[in-house]
């Protein structure tokens, strides 16, 4: 390291030694593949340092997008969340705990701004008269082989509204019938049944895909 | 169910890639947010330290008249109203009887008119400062129809026009003569006269060598981070409440008032406009404490030092014998001198390192200034204003994290 001279003997604690360093590695313009450990990262944000404000967007962004894209099914308004998302996150991100992935507790940070729009714009009132039509439809995971990332989240977002809400909380987000009922201020059955249907309708548009 | 997970297989690595107006519009927006908050946070300081400025200055000018400098210099001066297109020459200069009392008794007013000019002679060994005899004149005063002439310790100070008609003051070509010349032609506008028993303060020298002391008063910044084991709280349930496992993580960060001293010379180059340089020191420090478990904890203390070269441009607003007031702007370049990084932990040893600075940091400032004339040569000034520093890829400071910033400079400067 040249001129740097270190008269630490590194102990236990090594990794948070090397949080503090690694910051001033960057002063030292010492390249490092990632400028910036998740924990400086989060701190810098704290902190409200641009640089780390700029990283942390670069970093995430477009799986935020991605997230915000398949709840609102239209990307001009998931990329208007995705600049308010970021701008409420970087007050809030003193709030995470710490535990467990930080990119976990974004993806949850968006799905939370994703459903307080759609909550806002009330588009989450279903019909409550759906019967819980279990249609069983042969899985077929054949027609997923084929399918880029691309198009999967491109069909998701064309949903009509009420299935994809439903199916991205519990298919992808892993809620239960009765949580989402709560979140969505609706029944459990109403839930159920827009799921099976949103399957329906997914698998009909994938193999109406994978048969062209 | 197998569709279920292999849809969620995909999905979670989905990604879509914003258009890059997101983040421009992002910028913009805390960009906006944080300078209403500086704004807000410096509002006060800027605001109070204007005022002070302002109201020093008007004190020091509120007695004092503005072409007083021109008279100072030379102790003598001629006054001349303007000349009407016809100017009858029946006037009289009269020294009304009232204004006799407020001579004082040391000083002796006497009239007298010979080939047309009226002439008052005052003369006096007064060490205090003495109204004249307010001259009443009548009708369409001849020009240079009235001097008045004092003794060789009387200096006049000011000369203050009771009506609205146009003086100008003037110096009297023989410098040798005590004399003051009391031209006017206005009807019916008494002139008082003040005179002072100081010596006249010198024309103050064009080169001036500042050597000065002076202080960034930044206020300290501090800034606490905090991660706590709480989980994130969706807005209509509970379910999304991490289990937290005892974990916490606390950055408490401290950035003491930077501390600077200099020496500066400024050279005039045109009319109101000097140029400024010099060598200016600068210490900071910052305290970085974190705290990462109950029982173990690390403080970082960033000591930093720069030489710099300042290159002001000075502009005299107004000055008067006692006070000056002036604008500066300029830029500083910057040379690190040193860069200790310190660490002291719990149970883990100290330990410190080293390292160079990249050379020139650049910062800009601009303020106005004040100064105060202790003697002839020797001022006391003060220059508030505010420095914004430029990302030139210097360590961590409170200049890399509040870039903008008030200082004030207060100094003691020769005029040489």
């Amino acid at each position: 390291m040249g001129k740097v001279n270190y008269f630490i003997t590194f102990t236990n604690i090594r990794a948070a030694y090397y949080t503090f360093f690694a910051s001033y590695l960057r002063t030292m313009d010492i390249r490092s593949a990632e400028p910036y450990t998740e924990i400086e990262l989060i701190n810098g944000c704290v902190r409200r340092d641009p640089k780390a404000q700029k990283y942390l967007y670069e970093k995430y962004s477009s799986k935020m997008l991605a997230v915000c894209y398949r709840y609102t099914g239209n990307r001009d308004e998931a990329q208007d969340l995705l600049h308010d998302g970021f701008i409420s996150l970087f007050d809030k991100i003193k709030s995470y705990s710490g535990t467990g992935s930080f990119e976990g507790w974004m993806r949850k940070y968006f799905v939370n701004v994703s459903l307080m729009h759609l909550r806002k714009r009330d588009i989450l009132k279903f019909p409550e008269d759906f019967s819980t039509v279990d249609r069983e439809i042969s899985d077929n995971p054949s027609v997923l082989d084929n399918i880029a990332v691309k198009d999967l989240l491109k069909l998701i977002a064309s949903m009509p509204t009420g299935f994809r809400t439903v199916f991205n909380l519990y298919v992808i987000e892993g809620f239960s019938h009765q949580e989402i009922g709560k979140m969505l201020n609706i029944t459990e059955s109403s839930s159920r049944s827009q799921l099976s249907r949103a399957r329906e309708w997914l698998k009909d548009s994938l193999s109406g895909l994978s048969n062209k | 169910m197998d569709f279920d997970k292999n849809i969620k297989e995909i999905i979670e690595g989905a990604s879509e890639l914003p258009d890059s107006s997101v983040w421009e519009r992002i910028e913009g927006t805390m960009r906006r947010r944080s300078r209403r908050v500086a704004y807000f946070r410096r509002g006060a300081v800027l605001v109070a330290s204007a005022a002070a400025v302002v109201s020093l200055f008007m004190l020091g000018t509120l007695n004092l008249h503005k072409q007083d400098d021109n008279h100072l210099n030379q102790g003598q001066i001629a006054v001349v109203s303007e000349r009407p297109a016809s100017a009858p020459s029946s006037d009289k200069l009269s020294v009304p009887a009232s204004s006799a009392s407020k001579v004082s008794s040391s000083v002796s007013v006497s009239e007298s008119v010979a080939s047309g000019v009226t002439t008052v002679a005052i003369s006096g060994n007064n060490n205090q400062c003495i109204d004249l005899p307010e001259f009443k004149v009548n009708n369409n005063l001849n020009l240079s129809s009235s001097v008045a002439q004092i003794s060789d310790n009387i200096h006049l100070r000011s000369v203050k026009q009771a009506n609205n008609s146009n003086v100008v003051i003037s110096e009297i070509p023989n410098s040798n003569s005590k004399a003051i010349s009391l031209e006017k032609k206005i009807k019916n506008s008494p002139y008082t006269l003040t005179f002072a028993d100081e010596e006249p303060v010198k024309a103050v020298k064009k080169r001036r060598i500042s050597a000065g002391v002076y202080t960034n008063i930044s206020s300290p910044h501090r800034s606490l981070a905090q991660m706590y084991s709480r989980g994130f709280d969706l807005e209509n349930t509970q379910t999304f409440m991490a289990a937290g496992a005892p974990y916490s993580l606390e950055s408490d960060s401290k950035y003491y008032t930077p501390a600077s001293v200099g020496v500066q010379l400024q050279i005039p180059v045109a009319g109101n406009v000097s140029v400024g340089t010099g060598a200016v020191y600068s210490f900071l420090r910052s305290d970085i404490k974190t705290t990462v478990s109950d029982s173990y904890s690390y403080t970082l203390i960033s000591e930093i030092q720069y030489i710099g070269i300042p290159l002001n441009l000075i502009y005299n607003i107004q000055a008067s014998r006692s006070l000056r007031l002036y604008a500066n702007l300029g830029a500083m370049f910057e040379k690190g001198l040193n860069n200790s990084q310190k660490v002291t932990g719990t149970g883990n040893g100290d330990g410190e390192m080293k390292d160079g600075i990249d050379p020139v940091a650049l910062s800009f400032n601009g303020g106005i200034g004040i100064e105060y004339m202790l003697g002839k040569s020797l001022g006391l000034y003060a220059d508030p204003g505010l420095s914004y520093f430029m990302d030139t890829n210097q360590p961590l400071s409170i200049r890399t994290v509040q870039p903008l910033q008030f200082k004030c400079e207060v100094g003691i400067r020769l005029h040489l």
